[in-house]
């Protein structure tokens, strides 16, 4: 073989390689941007705490609460529209009384003309028509102690958020002596049903259900022990876990149907952490960072698909010596089919994007611009983007 | 060729970074990155009188923390304000109505404190004196008593 052969055979190998290596792109198409700031130049981050995205139909909704009125507002991302929703005025006392405890309250449309709320402190759960202004009162607590349930709580919070399938709530348990965490209560707790749900239809009934996997269940710990979920088409629940490389699929009434892999190509096992360790904020930052959980699991039904945030292992510190910021904390979307066959894997650049929220829409998928831009620019943003896959 | 003796020069310089050695403080990392965050965040040094800096980020049970400002402010004199007490803090808590009046308040707004590497824990406090960290205690959960014990220490020393 000559020289030239040699040449032309390397740049063959070269450009083979390469295009073996094409990873799977997203690709821009539009920013929307809005504010959720009335009159005053401050940023106010009860709002900002207060805010959530879903799909409602067909459109894409952003909604917040001013909790110092009890106003509730709505902004439809599509037709750049703001509302502003009457709520019942008994209600808006209700809120106005919750404003210090925003992190102990959550909520979402059940459908267009229902919102519930959750106060998962005083547990109560309240179903409110927004047409018609009538609400409905759910004490949960009363249910819990009448199924002598007292060491898990039913939770709901923006990044754990209730499901609502089928006129059923769906809420994550929590262990209420979590900070008191002992090798035998941890067993026990990943031992027991990790999924509240309550019918509230005309008669007020509870189901709990919802399995650990085998690595949660053998009593280790690792970054949290919340469940993310979600709902297909099939009102299905899907119940996906940090630490765990399957994702569970029951039935709206809690029976098990499957368990399915739903891996990321960068997973490489988990390792659990201590309780001393666990204890000790400082080190269980380091350990929440410097290894790789799964996030949110989202469903787009608008092309069947799953998506599943699988956050990689990094170094803690960055080359300058400082703890890592979230908008250098590498992540990837993990694209899955309707039977969890992985499409593709697409790496989103950490610092424009944040996987908080992420809305599938008709024309693509919404994900939220980093937390830093929403202060900059004082407004909230997210990019439409398409997948090339 | 010069030829001389050098070996006093020798002893000499060994002896120099012998005694700079030994004065090197157990602190001396968290020094150098409290004295940069300082000066980046509050334009301050470290002082050679001595400080009790109370830090707080925001990675914290926040619970715990507002237990631990709850305590500190029972320490502290209504209309005395302590000018060596320093409270580095992320987040606003209502306890620091009641405690600004008392103690110098540094409010980090833009949560720089968060990502030094300093191993914080709920409640931090660092007592400086000659422009460097002489002691480190930290408090997490479940360590209310042995935070109480420093507290008394501290304030029964200065009365």
């Amino acid at each position: 073989m000559n020289l030239k052969n040699i040449f032309y055979f390397i740049l063959a190998t070269v450009i083979i390689t390469n295009c073996k290596n094409v990873e799977p792109k997203y690709k821009e198409l539009a920013t929307a941007k809005f504010t959720i700031q009335n009159d005053s130049a401050i940023w106010n981050e009860q709002l900002l705490h207060s805010l959530r995205f879903q799909n409602i139909g067909d459109s894409s909704l952003a909604y917040w609460i001013d909790y110092s009125t009890g106003a509730f507002y709505t902004y439809t991302i599509e037709s750049k529209i703001k509302r502003l929703i009457k709520l019942p005025d008994e209600f808006k006392k209700i809120l106005k009384q919750n404003s210090g405890s925003q992190f102990q309250n959550d909520y979402k449309f059940l459908n267009p003309n229902n919102i519930g709320f959750y106060f998962w402190e005083d547990l109560i759960f309240y179903k409110i028509n927004i047409f018609n202004q009538k609400f409905v009162t759910y004490k949960i607590g009363d249910s819990l102690r009448e199924n002598n349930i007292n060491y898990v709580t039913p939770m709901s919070a923006f990044h754990v958020p209730f499901l609502f399938v089928d006129n059923k709530v769906y809420f994550t348990s929590i262990y209420n002596q979590l900070h008191l965490i002992t090798e035998s209560a941890i067993k026990e707790f990943n031992n027991s049903p990790n999924t509240f749900c309550f019918n509230i239809n005309e008669k007020f009934e509870l189901n709990t259900f919802g399995e650990f996997p085998q690595n949660y269940k053998e009593g280790n710990m690792f970054n949290h022990h919340y469940a993310y979920r979600c709902t297909n088409s099939q009102n299905q629940v899907i119940l996906s876990y940090p630490a765990n490389d399957s994702v569970f699929i029951y039935t709206s009434e809690g029976e098990f149907i499957e368990k399915l892999e739903a891996k990321s190509k960068y997973s490489n096992g988990f390792e659990p952490i201590s309780i001393s360790k666990k204890k000790n904020i400082s080190e269980f930052r380091e350990y929440a960072i410097t290894n790789s959980f799964y996030q949110e699991l989202f469903y787009d039904k608008y092309r069947n698909r799953y998506y599943r945030v699988f956050k990689k292992k990094q170094p803690y510190l960055t080359s300058a010596g400082k703890i890592r910021k979230g908008n250098n904390i590498e992540w990837t979307l993990v694209v899955f089919n309707s039977t969890f066959e992985r499409i593709c894997e697409i790496e989103i650049d950490p610092s424009i994007y944040s996987p908080q929220f992420i809305i599938p829409s008709e024309k693509g998928v919404y994900i939220s611009n980093r937390y830093e831009k929403w202060i900059e620019e004082q407004a909230i943003s997210l990019t439409l983007i398409t997948l090339n896959i | 060729m010069i030829s001389r003796n050098y070996w006093p020069l020798y002893f000499l310089i060994i002896i120099f970074f012998l005694i700079v050695g030994c004065k090197t403080t157990p602190y001396q990392k968290e020094s150098d990155l409290f004295n940069n965050y300082l000066l980046a965040n509050f334009e301050q040094r470290i002082e050679k009188e001595k400080h009790y800096y109370f830090i707080a980020n925001s990675y914290v049970c926040k619970g715990c923390i507002k237990k631990y400002l709850h305590v500190l402010n029972s320490f502290l004199v209504d209309n005395q304000k302590r000018t060596d007490i320093y409270l580095i803090t992320t987040l606003n808590y209502n306890i620091l109505n009641d405690i600004e009046s008392k103690v110098s308040l540094m409010i980090d707004k833009d949560k720089n404190i968060d990502y030094e590497n300093l191993n914080l824990h709920d409640l931090n406090l660092y007592i400086t004196q000659d422009n460097e960290i002489k002691e480190i205690y930290s408090y997490s959960i479940e360590q209310e008593d042995s935070y109480r014990k420093k507290l008394n220490d501290i304030f029964n020393k200065r009365q």
